[in-house]
């Protein structure tokens, strides 16, 4: 048996020994030898270029507590600081902003798109149980509880997964339902109320100077919920290929404004007039239909998925993930990453409202039409079978279109979309004990 | 339209899964491995998915639930 | 129910018969002695079972059968079928190597420890009797050509060991291992929570001091190699591992393997492959990531 390069023929020995003993193949790696903690921990450090920068430390510990049946729970970590847009457009002149507390007044440059410094921290936990119904059929439960100082989110779903076909196909169907809770500083703005203005000429230019003075309900706190359908279908194709197709079924309702969210108003020769407070509608339907396909290469493995996803506020999006597992060796292994990403904006978006004010109003960048590209490197050393590190680096760069051909008189000259540019350091470390 | 074209390409793959040959125990070896799970590094993912929540308007496919948080 | 003896110790009942030409026995981690009884008699019947079905030295099995049946096809039932599917998918894997044919080498190669190592041309006149390629095998029916033998001596007593632990578990949730002369399985954690301690048996101290201790709270062990079974001549030792191509002993093979997996089959085949492997054995257990101990 010539064994250079050195070939596992371990995993066809215990795949063939199952069918041997008529042993359900699902428990062919159940070997005991007291190592029944798994491990997986990760952090993540994430920096905006100019914006916001994040740290978040994850823990994950899954325990089999009984044949085939697992319990895994997850503790997350994050810390959040640095500047976010506000949702107000650029300005030929300098403007000035009262922070989300209401006890601080923050100046954005002339021609710089308005950020809002901000810091907070939130904890996550996630509990997952899996149990085996029968020799074909499995369940999955999960609740979750997060929370931040304005913001707090519980969840649970519960999904089946069912084996055919010899075990070639699996049957997914699950729900999940999530109830959300907003309670932002300086208490709950009223939808499209004007934040205050006083236009009070600085320094001979013409700054508006800005109180939150308007419409705040002051305190309180605002729900919104979710129920969430997936179906699907996980196919083995070839002994080198697995596929998997889902739909996704989802709707929110209640308050699915972000409070902190301004929109400028402008006149028709693009001067800031004022801003409002943003809102966007009470429900959202979202679909998704998601494809992936793993494929086994004599030593590497391709993962390459797409996402179609649209909603019923017009978004629609695109997303190509494709991750190249490229083997060094029997210990080391480098996966470059690649991702592409496009969306169109909703349709209650604007960068500023111009005239009569609209129902639904929002100028947050994340609902406008955009594209990103994000490319990655992992390396990673497996120590022994049971344990493992990885260093994983990620470059994403947003883009959108700045100089729309809506955009009236003097915010034609505005940058009205900021390049995003995103670095993501990750560390992980793996181990079984 | 664009969405029903790509629906109607996508049941044509397991159907013609079906009709291969069914494949032996021993040759779902490679399947077996660690690499060839569909998420192979779930804390990785998880944390990938987070960044791209909180900045883009599109979310999910690949699982049902999952938290909620103040970043999007 | 003679043949089988039951004692109490400490914390386990043990039980004790002969099987497959070794010593076995059978933990049960229980205070029980009727349930002890109960599960020593189903041991004790399924290894004979098997024992009897694919011996060699039987006129009214399957094998025999196979044998006597000039040539033309043998229809076999679904078990046998299976492990003819594992040892085809065996000698595969193996590139050739394991091969359930080459028991015809047992006629001229004796490991009695003397040094009556038999002659080339002995070997040379065996060869064409052996090779799996020569076998016809289309499910369910096996074409053995005249001469020719099928020996399960490389599988038999770990798919003894497999099977009886299969049957003992339908029968009870007790914590047992059952030991098939070295072979073993270990079904379970034990009532208290802690594995059992499995002593890797030292070739150089047999029976006395372990090599190393397992602490398995379910899994299969295996051993391939006995350091009885060997022919020195020459100040060259031939151990009894033959390569079925040439006839030969594999060269530089482990005095000893011992493999620790999910199932006893697995354990074994492991074992076998990493003897076959020769000066190799370390190097291909370590690239298959499985618990192991090898003495040279």
């Amino acid at each position: 048996m010539q064994l250079t390069p050195p070939r596992r023929i371990r995993d066809s020995l215990t795949v063939a020994t199952c069918s041997l003993l008529s042993i359900d193949a699902a428990h062919a790696g159940y070997f005991d030898y007291e190592s029944l903690w798994n491990i997986d921990t990760a952090v993540l450090l994430y920096s905006e270029q100019n914006r916001v920068d994040v740290v978040e430390p994850v823990l994950q510990i899954k325990k089999e507590i009984g044949e085939g049946e697992f319990l895994t729970v997850k503790f997350v970590y994050d810390a959040m600081s640095g500047a976010t847009p506000n949702g107000a457009a650029p300005s030929s002149t300098s403007q000035v902003f009262t922070s989300p507390s209401g006890e601080s007044r923050y100046t954005t440059a002339a021609h710089a798109l308005p950020l809002v410094a901000f810091t907070d921290a939130r904890a996550a936990v996630s509990v997952d149980w899996e149990l085996p119904l029968s020799r074909t059929l499995r369940s999955q439960y999960n609740a979750n509880f997060s929370r931040e100082t304005d913001y707090s989110s519980m969840g649970a779903s519960a999904s089946l997964l069912w084996d055919v076909n010899s075990k070639l196909t699996t049957l997914t169907a699950g729900v999940a339902a999530n109830l959300d809770q907003v309670k932002p500083t300086g208490g709950l703005p009223t939808e499209l109320s004007s934040v205050g203005m006083n236009v009070v000429p600085v320094n001979n230019v013409n700054a508006r100077k800005i109180e939150d003075g308007g419409g705040s309900s002051g305190g309180g706190s605002k729900t919104k919920n979710a129920y969430d359908l997936l179906v699907g279908v996980t196919q083995v194709l070839t002994r080198r290929t697995l596929m998997q197709l889902n739909y996704s079924y989802g709707k929110s309702s209640g308050y699915l404004t972000d409070p902190y969210k301004i929109v400028s108003v402008v006149n028709t020769s693009g001067v800031t007039q004022d801003y409002l407070h943003e809102k966007r509608p009470g429900t959202r339907t979202r679909n998704t239909l998601y494809w992936k396909t793993v494929y086994h290469l004599p030593e590497d493995v391709v993962h390459v998925s797409y996402r179609y996803y649209w909603d019923d506020w017009d978004i629609k999006s695109s997303t190509v993930d494709l991750t190249y597992r490229l083997q060094l060796g029997t210990h080391f292994y480098l996966e470059p990453h690649y991702r592409y990403y496009t969306q169109t904006a909703a349709n209650f978006f604007t960068h500023a409202i111009v005239g009569n004010v609209p129902a639904f109003a929002s100028a947050d960048l994340r609902l406008a039409a955009l594209q990103s590209n994000t490319l990655g490197l992992r390396f990673a050393h497996q120590l022994d079978t049971d344990s493992s590190w990885g260093l994983g680096v990620d470059y994403m760069h947003q883009t959108g279109d700045a100089h729309p051909a809506n955009a009236v008189g003097a915010l034609k000259n505005e940058a009205l979309f900021s390049d995003l540019k995103t670095m993501s350091v990750t560390a992980d470390f793996s181990m079984k004990f | 339209m664009k969405l029903l074209r790509l629906l109607a390409l996508l049941p044509a793959f397991f159907l013609g899964a079906c009709a291969m040959e069914p494949l032996q125990p021993w040759d779902r070896d490679l399947l077996a491995q660690d690499e060839m799970q569909l998420v192979p590094h779930p804390v990785n993912e998880y944390i990938a998915e987070h960044i791209y929540f909180s900045k883009e308007a599109a979310s999910g496919g690949a699982g049902v639930g999952g938290g909620g948080c103040g970043c999007n | 129910m003679t043949a089988i003896t039951l004692e109490h110790r400490d914390d386990y009942w043990l039980a004790r018969f002969l099987a497959m030409g070794s010593p076995c026995e059978l933990l049960v981690d229980t205070g029980d002695h009727v349930l002890v009884a109960k599960l020593a008699e189903i041991a004790f019947s399924e290894a004979k079972r098997i024992e009897q079905k694919f011996s060699r030295y039987r006129d009214d099995n399957i094998v025999h059968l196979m044998h006597h049946n000039h040539g033309a096809p043998v229809e076999v039932d679904d078990e046998t079928a299976k492990l003819l599917d594992y040892a085809d998918l065996c000698y595969r894997l193996s590139e050739g190597l394991f091969d359930i044919t080459s028991g015809v080498l047992r006629k001229v190669w004796k490991f009695d420890g003397s040094d009556r190592v038999p002659a080339a041309q002995d070997i040379a006149a065996l060869l064409p009797s052996i090779g799996w390629s020569k076998v016809t095998w289309r499910k369910p029916h096996l074409t053995l050509p005249a001469g020719m033998e099928i020996d399960f001596g490389g599988i038999g007593k770990e798919y003894a060991v497999d099977k009886t632990a299969q049957l003992l578990r339908a029968a009870s949730n007790t914590s047992m291992v059952i030991n098939l002369g070295g072979d073993l399985f270990v079904t379970g954690r034990r009532a208290n929570g802690n594995p059992w301690r499995i002593g890797i048996d030292d070739p150089d101290a047999t029976g006395q001091q372990a090599l190393a201790q397992l602490t398995l709270a379910r899994g299969g062990v295996a051993t391939s190699g006995d350091t009885r079974r060997f022919l020195l001549k020459d100040n060259i030792r031939y151990g009894h591992i033959l390569n079925p191509k040439t006839g030969w002993p594999v060269h530089a093979a482990p005095r000893s393997v011992t493999v620790a997996a999910a199932t006893c089959v697995e354990a074994g085949m492991l074992t076998t492959f990493a003897m076959l492997q020769g000066e190799n054995a370390e190097k291909f257990l370590n690239d298959q990531e499985v618990q192991h101990w090898i003495v040279r």
